[in-house]
């Protein structure tokens, strides 16, 4: 699957442009602030129905328009697939084909790995960054997680409303904790099922790119500290019960749900386990991050039998030119690429079928030949 | 893939059919098989020879088999009224009242910018380089009356009203034959307001 075609309309700094894509690499390069990350935001917001730097959709209307419009043309095997985006104020239209269909529906079409220099903050940021990074590739590998997560979700937000307006301890939260635990239950296995699966692939992506030859690991925790690594539903469920009841007179107090999935983290450690997030290098932190968004590329193109396009925000500039070269060759050999870069200068190769050069200047596409 | 290639691009394009579904389009796939060669030969050619026949009249944009449709010929229809409509078919739907003697601009479509139709997209261009050059004293806007067709028929008003032009818009109101009770607030409301005189 590859994108073929990209046209934007009123979409961020682009008031109207069509560009047409190789199946290979896709280089754009340009000054800052020219419109080179805007091209990479349409294209995940036409793989996962949502961009994947912000989440307040009207950052993406161009200013002084009502509404944005994106449209892309996939081809999978001579087969054409025309998805197309309009966001306004507050609503977000998808179609496919001709058809309106849901948002959630994109989730099984495309599946995308995206590279930013952000990407260090999944390692050195707060929990929450890894807990989105775990939700959002168990959603591209299997399309039900959506649902799973989406019915916790909804628990979590009436089981805090609850607690929110009762003044007393009150015997009627057990009824919300019931459901709470099943659906938390749901997503926490589900979650720690991903992490057994793509541990051997992190890990082999890291021996590849890390000159030490740490082993690279990778834990869930859950319930304050506990490391967890079989989803063994009777155990887990016993667990959840304890911590609920342990914690049950502070959620009164402070009016919130203190144990369940949505305050759980992913620990990476390195060697003999050593928390890189507090003890790693800088250089050790940025190797385990590159390792995590490369072992996501093994995984998604072994489970969903095809390569997942790949978004590279001016990445190239973090690396040294042995690394450089590698993630080059890597990219050469692998699927449909898309990266931005301010140095044409960055890429010591020949633009040819394969590979195509575009320079972005203000809002302008220009096919370099 | 569970189909064979051949069977998978067909229901694929099937798919691409205004009001055709996965399920539908698998069911005309699986139809179109058992038919014999011939007949599905002349589905095919019915498709290609209306796709290669049928073009857009160079004046107003209706569908049409020569380069100028018959209305934009008839010059007993030359009477200074023109009529905007979105889509082809509407031209069709109002011919059939009978009522309308004038002429017809199509505009292809109403001004959306969730699906990315922008006034540009539309035939305004033409419409406008009509109204300059011809003798209209009176333009017709026949929009859909939806939140995209008014936004059209607003749009074109305020291009139009500049030329010297008189611009109506179709009445909404009580449907013929329909009773006062039932009639919706929105609908009742606007009749009110689009009255006429006895």
């Amino acid at each position: 699957m590859n994108l073929s075609c990209l046209e934007l309309k009123h979409f961020r700094n682009y008031n109207n442009l069509i560009i047409n894509f190789s199946p290979g690499m896709n280089i754009f390069f340009g000054q800052n602030a020219q419109g080179k990350t805007n091209l990479l935001e349409a294209v995940s917001l036409l793989c996962l129905g949502r961009s994947f730097r912000t989440r307040k959709d009207s950052e993406l209307i161009q200013w002084g328009s009502e509404a944005a419009f994106v449209r892309g043309t996939f081809v999978d095997n001579g087969l054409e697939d025309v998805i197309e985006i309009g966001i306004g104020e507050g609503q977000k239209k998808f179609k496919q084909n001709g058809h309106e269909v849901k948002g959630t529906a994109l989730f099984s079409q495309v599946p995308v790995v995206s590279f930013a220099p952000d990407d260090l903050q999944l390692i050195k940021g707060g929990p929450q960054l890894r807990r989105d990074f775990l939700d959002l590739y168990l959603a591209q590998l299997d399309p039900a997680y959506r649902v799973t997560y989406y019915k916790f979700y909804k628990i979590l937000q009436q089981r805090n409303r609850f607690l929110k307006e009762v003044r007393l301890v009150n015997r009627e939260l057990e009824v919300w904790n019931e459901q709470f635990i099943d659906a938390g239950l749901k997503v926490i296995c589900s979650r720690i099922q991903l992490i057994e699966k793509i541990k051997p692939y992190i890990k082999a992506a890291h021996e590849q790119i890390s000159l030490n030859r740490e082993a690279l690991n990778l834990d869930y925790l859950s319930f304050g500290s506990h490391i967890i690594r079989e989803p063994d539903d009777k155990k887990l469920r016993e667990l959840f019960q304890n911590e609920l009841a342990r914690v049950s007179r502070e959620e009164f107090e402070r009016k919130l749900t203190l144990v369940g999935p949505q305050r759980d983290d992913l620990r990476i450690t390195i060697g003999d386990q050593i928390d890189i997030r507090n003890y790693g290098s800088q250089g050790q932190q940025r190797t385990a991050a590159l390792a995590l968004k490369l072992g996501m590329i093994d995984i998604l193109k072994d489970v969903r039998e095809m390569p997942p396009l790949l978004l590279l925000d001016d990445v190239m500039s973090e690396f040294d030119n042995d690394r450089k070269q590698a993630l080059l060759s890597l990219l050469l050999s692998s699927s449909q690429t898309f990266l931005t870069s301010t140095g044409r200068s960055d890429f010591p190769i020949e633009a040819s079928v394969n590979t195509v050069f575009y320079q972005v200047i203000k809002g302008a596409v220009i096919h370099e030949s | 893939m569970l189909y064979p290639h051949a069977m998978t691009r067909l229901i694929h394009e099937l798919a691409k059919l205004p009001g055709i579904g996965p399920k539908t389009a698998q069911r005309l796939a699986f139809h179109l098989l058992t038919l014999s060669e011939s007949e599905v030969g002349k589905i095919a050619e019915a498709m290609l020879e209306a796709k290669h026949k049928i073009g857009f009249c160079e004046i107003c944009g209706q569908l049409s088999e020569s380069s100028v449709c018959p209305i934009c010929t008839d010059s007993n229809r030359c009477n200074g009224m023109l009529c905007v409509v979105e889509e082809p078919k509407d031209v069709i739907t109002l011919e059939r009242t009978r009522v309308f003697k004038g002429q017809y601009h199509v505009l292809g479509g109403a001004i959306s910018p969730l699906e990315g139709t922008g006034p540009d997209d539309l035939r305004i261009k033409e419409l406008l380089s009509r109204l300059q050059t011809g003798s209209f004293t009176e333009v017709v806007i026949a929009t859909d009356p939806n939140v995209e067709g008014e936004a059209t028929a607003l749009y074109l008003s305020k291009l139009i009203k500049p030329l010297g032009i008189r611009v109506t818009r179709l009445a909404r109101g009580l449907p013929v034959g329909g009773d006062l009770e039932y009639t919706d607030e929105i609908t009742l409301g606007k009749a009110l307001e689009g009255r006429v005189e006895f």
